[in-house]
């Protein structure tokens, strides 16, 4: 039987990170923080129209899709958007992942539909 | 690293699907794109359409069972080769009642993924299906960089 897992599958960081980028107010956390850099918790919340509270539950969520990181400063923590990499790699599956699904409908439809090898058995 | 994974059943064998995976005129709808493999391992692979050429190089071939290859973007003219933007595609063919499980695997071979990030238009798309690989296959890697040299 050829083995199918040619990586390791985590589903819990795949789920994570579309947990993390399917709330609008997360994506513009990750946005504004990609505009102004590095930003604590409570200068994020003075630009949303939610609290300080829930900007930290929001920043925990990016946080445990490795998405941002907070870094201590003093007493506070500064979150900033993790090295490239990690979007880059988001993007990446979604570009390649959408290739995949046309290429597979495609050929979906090309197995369904008459076959000329049948018609050169007949 | 970085890697999509694929189901799909098709309603054709094994033998059917093999050779849509492999034959030049049945690439040429569902993969759209001029596609041309050495079917042997280390054989070339060439894939041209419009805006978008890749090189690469076959590993797997076991007919009706896997293939698989490894690829990378090239520019038409001159060509010029980004095997820093290398990855690998893996098929695995297995029969079942109503037809065959295609599998598809296509894991990044770059230390970071170098397509450009698509930022917020990507970001919260529905993505069915997405494997997240943390191990880095730097053996694959370096077969990739050796293969461009």
């Amino acid at each position: 039987m050829p083995d199918r897992h040619t990586g390791v599958s985590v589903p819990g960081a795949a789920d994570a990170v579309f947990n993390a980028l399917a709330d609008p107010t997360r994506r513009q956390v990750l946005q504004a923080l990609a505009n102004g850099g590095a930003a604590t918790a409570t200068e994020l919340a003075a630009r949303f129209p939610v609290s300080r509270q829930a900007v930290v539950k929001h920043l925990a969520a990016l946080a445990a899709a490795h998405l941002v990181v907070g870094e201590r400063d003093g007493r506070e923590v500064r979150y900033r958007l993790t090295p490239a990499p990690m979007a880059d790699a988001v993007a990446w599956m979604t570009a390649v992942g959408a290739a995949w699904d046309t290429r597979l409908q495609r050929l979906q439809r090309q197995l369904s539909g008459p076959r000329e090898s049948q018609a050169k058995e007949g | 690293m970085a890697v999509v994974r694929r189901e799909v059943v098709l309603p054709a064998g094994v033998d059917e699907v093999w050779e849509a995976l492999t034959d030049p005129d049945a690439l040429r709808d569902w993969f759209a794109a001029e596609v041309d493999l050495d079917l042997e391992p280390g054989g070339d692979a060439r894939f041209d359409a419009a805006g978008d050429h890749r090189r690469g190089v076959v590993e797997e071939v076991d007919p009706g069972r896997r293939l698989s290859f490894t690829w990378w973007p090239v520019d038409a003219w001159p060509e010029d080769e980004d095997a820093g933007a290398a990855s690998r595609v893996a098929f695995t063919l297995e029969p079942v009642p109503s037809g065959t499980l295609l599998t598809v695997v296509e894991e990044s071979l770059a230390g970071t993924a170098s397509l450009p990030a698509q930022a917020s238009a990507s970001w919260g798309r529905r993505c069915a299906a997405l494997v997240w690989s943390t191990h880095a296959r730097s053996t694959h890697a370096r077969s990739a960089v050796l293969v461009c040299a």
